[in-house]
């Protein structure tokens, strides 16, 4: 849906990991075929990933969970801090596995049996950044796991961080975290969609996050956003 | 309530009726060989009543009321007209042994107690057989609540001993079951990723081989789409088997299925942990097996080393793994106390053993376990193994 925006910025760079040779070639393969992707590198491992990342700066990785040395989740975790956006591959879709990938900072998840297709929607949305991957399941799955958490821990900083918001930006994290789309929240505030990127970026780079996946996940954890019951 | 005491429940009614009777009869016994100028016939009817009362309260149910009824009755009928039947004391006796089974003991000796006194006190005159009936009571209904205590006390043991193994038998039953869910999932694990391959190799292929003409394409794309399915129902299946109601965030693994590749750090940890010889022998000429074999083998030596570090520790123990044509054989032999020669493996380190067999057949194979000659234990598996074609 956003192949536009992916465009406008010409390519993306894409970087793989898979312990499974297959997986990692044929998706390797499946990228290149695409004029606006790039494959810059692939990786075996968790560890490997985290150094190919450094190398090569990618825009995207597609990240294994389940890797010998390093596994995809701890690999994320490492690249949280500037690096590339992450799209976790997992066989299943073990509620767990995605709920912690989020939590480490991935951008979204596919499961290895993705049409191509959706596959290359999928790297173009995480890449823009604009956008939530399945909104319907993020959102289900952090409410759900919000519930299960003790308590939400109160990070002071986090709530320092979320002190600095205005009203505004308040709000469209709330929009964001409920799963809207920027034209959705557009039409609820009677605002341009222009208006609420520009809330949508202020806000994350208050927040210090680098996407709306993010934003989710903070909103949840934080308290900001309660998970409905009986969802 | 007990079930031992039920069945002859029924027959107390009958019992007591019994005993009333008895007691009626021997009151006008006593009545008829006493001097009739001594008993006015308002104290004869109440002999009479006291004496087949005191078996009626043997049909009422709590022990503890029951001996207190009968006994105070009793100790009326001995003070009011120094008399006991030996139907009385029958009833005592029963009630004592009741209470004594089922509810408080201290409260019959605390009731025989009078008896006891009045017994000592000495004969009363023109009684002797009331003197008789009166020490027998202050002795056989203790005695009585005595047999039904260690009745009590033997039936509680007998009790706690078939709780124990039924609880025994229960755990290891859930730990079979729980095994086999354990081999499922990992078995169905490896498969739903060959079916994920397949998956990503029929689209690689519609997308990225050059000329490759639409009807192809079609067919790359029903591969892709048959394998989705699969994977959609081997999804299902995993959640099935899955043992946790609630995912527990913390124990789903983060690393591939292990297989014979893997087997060194496994002998590494080992030896780390315990601090003693620990061998891997190769024979043959190793070769890569199929995924579920390698993870049985794998969860064969893991299984055998932890239970020689528990039931052997600081014993050596080798692991030799033989490649042989169409067989892979899997030994762990460790130096420790072992077992007899020949025994089989102790069915309390059951489970541990249970679950190796299990691994063992599930991918057609067979394991055996038990002491060796030269002391110690050993595990031995034999794997079919079939080398698995190149991809």
């Amino acid at each position: 849906m956003n192949a536009e925006d992916a465009a406008e910025d010409a390519v993306v760079r894409v970087v793989v990991a898979d312990d499974q040779q297959i997986v990692r070639d044929g998706f390797a393969a499946l990228l290149a075929s695409q004029p606006d992707l790039s494959v810059v590198g692939t990786a075996g491992d968790g560890a490997e990933a985290v150094r190919v990342c450094e190398r090569t700066r990618p825009d995207v990785v597609l990240m294994d969970i389940r890797m010998p040395v390093l596994d995809g989740i701890e690999a994320t975790r490492r690249l949280a801090d500037g690096g590339p956006r992450v799209l976790i591959l997992t066989t299943f879709d073990l509620d767990e596995y995605v709920y912690r990938a989020l939590r480490a900072g991935a951008s979204g998840f596919l499961l290895k049996d993705v049409t191509a297709e959706r596959l290359f929607d999928a790297v173009r949305v995480v890449a823009a950044g604009d956008a939530l991957l399945a909104p319907a399941v993020t959102r289900r799955l952090i409410t759900q796991f919000a519930a299960h958490r003790p308590a939400p821990a109160a990070d002071p900083a986090e709530a320092a961080a979320l002190a600095l918001l205005t009203p505004r930006e308040a709000q469209v994290l709330r929009q964001v975290a409920e799963g809207l789309s920027n034209q959705e929240i557009a039409d609820r505030l009677v605002v341009t969609e222009q208006t609420v990127k520009t809330h949508v970026s202020r806000m994350l780079a208050k927040l210090g996050l680098r996407d709306r996946t993010q934003a989710v996940v903070l909103a949840y954890e934080s308290g900001l956003v309660v998970p409905r019951a009986a969802r | 309530m007990t079930t031992d005491a039920e069945p002859r429940e029924h027959l107390l009614p009958v019992a007591t009726a019994l005993l009333v009777l008895g007691a009626f009869a021997e009151s006008l016994m006593r009545l008829r060989m006493a001097p009739v100028t001594t008993r006015s016939a308002s104290g004869a009817l109440g002999l009479c009543a006291v004496a087949t009362l005191t078996a009626v309260p043997l049909a009422l149910p709590g022990p503890a009321t029951v001996a207190a009824l009968i006994l105070v009755m009793s100790l009326l009928s001995l003070v009011a007209f120094h008399s006991l039947t030996i139907s009385g004391l029958i009833a005592g006796m029963a009630a004592g042994y009741r209470a004594g089974r089922h509810g408080p003991p201290l409260l019959v000796l605390a009731l025989a107690l009078p008896f006891l006194i009045a017994a000592l006190a000495g004969p009363r005159p023109g009684s002797s057989e009331s003197s008789v009936l009166t020490l027998l009571t202050a002795v056989l209904v203790p005695a009585a609540a005595q047999v039904g205590v260690s009745r009590r006390l033997r039936a509680q043991v007998e009790e706690g001993s078939a709780r124990r193994a039924d609880f025994e038998e229960r755990l290891l039953e859930h730990t079979k079951r729980g095994e086999r869910a354990r081999i499922a999932r990992e078995l169905h694990d490896i498969v739903a990723h060959h079916i994920s391959m397949v998956s990503v190799q029929a689209e690689t292929a519609r997308l990225t081989t050059p000329g490759l003409p639409e009807a192809g394409a079609k067919r790359f794309q029903a591969i892709g789409e048959t394998a989705r399915a699969a994977l959609t129902e081997m999804r299902r299946l995993l959640g099935v088997l899955k043992d946790d109601q609630w995912p527990d965030a913390e124990t789903a693994p983060l690393r591939p299925q292990p297989g014979l590749g893997h087997v060194t750090e496994l002998i590494d940890e080992a030896r780390e942990a315990s601090g003693s010889a620990t061998r891997l022998l190769l024979s043959g000429r190793p070769v890569p097996l199929d995924p579920g074999v390698e993870l049985a083998a794998y969860r064969i030596i893991q299984e055998a080393l932890t239970n020689a570090r528990r039931h052997a520790p600081g014993a050596a123990v080798d692991v030799e793994l033989c490649y042989d044509d169409g067989e892979l054989r899997v030994r762990i032999r460790d130096n420790g106390p072992g077992l007899p020669y020949g025994a089989e493996g102790p069915s309390s380190a059951g489970h541990g053993l249970a679950g190796m067999r299990e691994r063992a057949a599930a991918v057609g194979g067979v394991l055996a376990a038990g002491g060796t000659s030269g002391g110690g234990f050993s595990v031995e598996a034999a794997l079919p193994a079939k080398p698995r074609e190149t991809v």
